[in-house]
């Protein structure tokens, strides 16, 4: 009786155990009344914009009542990896939904390693051509198109009017009287006084995706790239001269101390710093700081107009066995009422060119600069499947700069490490 | 009556069983009683650990399980060349060097402490131990507002005594030493719960004794105290020292590893290399290399501190 019941307790609890894989946590695509019913991730990002996402799926329930269903899940997304470990262990594990949304550069090494479905049968030709040339830039992989997104991205110069009066100094007013890197060096410097620094670039947000971002502007500017034009390779590039010249701008502009390695998050916003690098996604915060005048510039540059692009983009998953009503849920999240309402919801600028024609806060100063750099010198982070070697090593590198370290020395080995990570995706 | 019942209860042969089969019985029963934690360490720690062996010899790259090949000793090379490991190797080492002698004695002064008869010294206790039941998440990040150089909390106090400012975990040279202090202000407080339980072991009259022959405290420490306590000073040198080991969350939280490479430890390099950049293969060569460390470290650990109390 006993070592029957001893048996049996310990037979539940392997089942228990093997039972966990068997969750029915997995895709997907199963139909029921004749309803494809479909499962959807996306990152929990602010508030505003999870109630976003909320709202827009189940507006397209309704709209396709009969014929397509969505269950949406929030993933958090934690201190920046937690929502990239939960793609990843699915991926694995046969866990994908059929739809899920990630960040801009990681759409490379999703596609690369099969875990995103190309879509370019399911949207138009025409409606692809409405997106910004970045956002198709970092949704295309290999020649094939594998996300698009709502919502666009752009670092701008951000200033305090007062202390830049008092400094007498006049911020650009349009993209063809842009600073140069000189002229910005020397407002900088001319902005720095004893408890007020010039510039903050953030830096406080840790060696993460930021300061890749934020940062390869200024080798693009300088005429470099991160990797060759196709991708598959890093040596020359990365820390080809040109690279290396923009990184010991960027340590000039620390060593000269008009920007600080330790700035707290909200300098700007404090009237502790004259003018900032930060993300457009930024704007909404400064509502909190009545004190605050601010004003917006373009980026400066060296040989070309550049700026960051990329935000967080739709696919479908390969595991999905409905491709084509999953496609239709991408669609719907990046079409064009999406992509207004989400720019509406949280300030960042559309992916759509016809969107800008709705938002007319885009045609004039400040929001103009936005506008301006997301249509004409937006370019996406390099779409390959050794971006979270690469994007970690620039980081590191850029970090490095900022420290005042030998440049050369680090880019060389993002280089050497880029390389290694590239040639394992080649056949 | 009673007495006699019971005697031939016990005197009569249980029929059935026999001393062979009782002793497969029993057997039976205790395999089944150790199964639930056996099969948890097995599917949790033995199993990884055999599949993080085989791993290590492969090119298992996260997102692309079906593309592992077998590789051989390829990621040992490697381990072998990147500066990057043997950094990371040493700053554990420094971690571990550090820590394990600093916060044990540490943790002694203050049970020494709070060992007082004093009134009011539970606020004490409590206070001490306070940072141990805190989440090290969440004081990693309260410590890097305390450290930041421009308005942070310690370089204010250290400028009330003519000191700093420093710029802590933004310098490569004072990050690690950063992370030092604040580990050994968060953990402290747990050994020297241990060592107060152990204080409070030794009897009093042995302390009475020493005093009636003119003991000086420092005498009654290094003679009472230390020898009766000494089988938790082992323990707590041992636990230290694997916790060390393990050095993870605060640079994690505090420094991502940095700046320049500063404060990245063996089990950052894992986290960072296996599910970063999704190199399992070569991560798992660097477990398996930090496991064989450990593993010297605690024979030769056991060893000593055998000939030493023999």
């Amino acid at each position: 009786m006993k070592k029957g019941l001893l048996l049996l307790f310990c037979l539940v609890f392997a089942l228990s155990m093997s039972g966990c894989s068997n969750d029915n946590q997995g895709a997907s695509g199963t139909e029921k009344n004749g309803e494809v019913q479909l499962k959807m991730w996306a990152h929990q990002g602010q508030p505003k914009e999870v109630d976003f996402y909320k709202k827009r799926i189940e507006e397209f329930n309704k709209e396709y009542k009969g014929k397509i269903h969505v269950k949406l899940d929030i993933i958090p997304s934690g201190a920046g990896h937690a929502y990239e470990d939960k793609i990843n262990a699915a991926a694995t594990s046969n866990g994908l939904p059929d739809v899920l949304d990630m960040d801009g550069p990681f759409v490379g090494n999703y596609a690369a390693t099969g875990i995103l479905a190309p879509i370019d049968d399911y949207v138009e030709k025409k409606d692809k051509q409405d997106f910004a040339k970045s956002i198709i830039q970092q949704g295309t992989y290999d020649g094939k198109l594998f996300a698009l997104g709502a919502m666009e991205s752009s670092v701008v110069v951000f200033y305090n009017k007062k202390l830049l009066k008092e400094a007498g100094i006049q911020a650009p007013e349009s993209l063809d009287k842009a600073w140069t890197w000189d002229q910005f060096m020397d407002a900088s410097k001319k902005l720095t006084k004893n408890n007020v620094h010039g510039l903050t670039m953030h830096m406080d947000l840790g060696v993460g995706e930021w300061l890749t971002y934020m940062g390869s502007v200024f080798v693009w500017s300088n005429g470099g790239l991160l990797l060759n034009e196709d991708n598959t390779k890093a040596d020359g590039y990365v820390n080809g001269p040109k690279s290396v010249e923009a990184m010991n701008y960027v340590k000039d502009l620390f060593k000269s101390k008009v920007v600080s390695v330790s700035n707290g998050p909200t300098d700007f916003e404090e009237g502790k710093a004259a003018m900032m690098l930060g993300g457009v996604w930024l704007i909404p915060g400064f509502e909190e700081y009545k004190n605050l005048e601010w004003g917006m510039t373009y980026l400066p540059y060296s040989k070309k107009k550049m700026s960051p692009s990329g935000s967080w983009a739709f696919g479908v998953s390969s595991q999905s066995k409905q491709p084509k009503e999953a496609a239709e849920v991408v669609k719907w999240m990046s079409n064009k009422d999406s992509v207004v309402e989400i720019s509406k919801i949280t300030g960042m600028p559309p992916a759509r060119e016809s969107a800008f024609k709705e938002l007319p806060e885009y045609d004039k100063l400040p929001k103009k600069v936005i506008k301006d750099q997301v249509l004409n010198t937006a370019k996406a982070r390099p779409a390959t499947p050794a971006y979270p070697v690469l994007t970690a090593k620039f980081a590191e590198a850029f970090q490095a700069a900022a420290l005042g370290q030998d440049v050369k020395k680090e880019l060389d080995k993002a280089a050497k490490d880029t390389d290694r990570e590239l040639e394992r995706f080649k056949k | 009556m009673e007495p006699v019942t019971q005697k031939t209860n016990e005197s009569r042969p249980l029929p059935t069983v026999s001393p062979k089969q009782k002793k497969r019985k029993n057997l039976f029963a205790s395999y089944g009683f150790v199964s639930p934690a056996m099969i948890l360490l097995f599917v949790f720690l033995i199993l990884p650990a055999i599949l993080a062996l085989y791993y290590s010899f492969t090119n298992y790259y996260l997102l692309t399980p079906e593309k592992m090949k077998f590789v051989g000793v390829e990621n040992y090379k490697r381990l072998a060349e990147d500066d990057i490991f043997l950094k990371s190797l040493g700053n554990t080492a420094l971690f571990v060097i550090i820590v394990v002698p600093v916060q044990t004695l540490v943790a002694l002064a203050l049970a020494l402490l709070v060992n007082q008869k004093v009134r009011g010294i539970k606020f004490f206790r409590m206070a001490f131990f306070a940072p141990v039941v805190t989440s090290m998440v969440i004081v990693s990040i309260l410590w890097t507002f305390i450290y930041n150089p421009d308005n942070g909390l310690a370089n204010s106090i250290l400028n009330i005594v003519g000191l700093g400012p420093f710029q802590f975990l933004t310098d490569k040279d004072q990050a690690m030493y950063s992370i030092i202090f604040m580990s050994i202000w968060q953990g402290a407080g747990y050994q020297m719960m241990i060592f107060l339980a152990g204080l409070q072991e030794i009897p009093d009259h042995l302390y009475e004794a020493a005093s009636i022959d003119g003991a000086s405290a420092w005498q009654k420490l290094i003679h009472i105290t230390i020898p009766g306590i000494r089988n938790i000073l082992v323990f707590i040198a041992i636990v230290t020292m694997i916790a060390a080991t393990k050095l993870f969350i605060q640079p994690f939280v505090m420094t991502q590893g940095g700046p320049l490479d500063s404060t990245k430890t063996l089990v950052y390099m894992v986290y960072e290399t296996g599910f970063k950049f999704r190199d399992v293969g070569y991560s798992s060569a660097i477990a398996i290399l930090f496991f064989v460390i450990v593993l010297v470290i605690s024979i030769l650990q056991r060893k000593f501190i055998k000939e030493s109390t023999e």
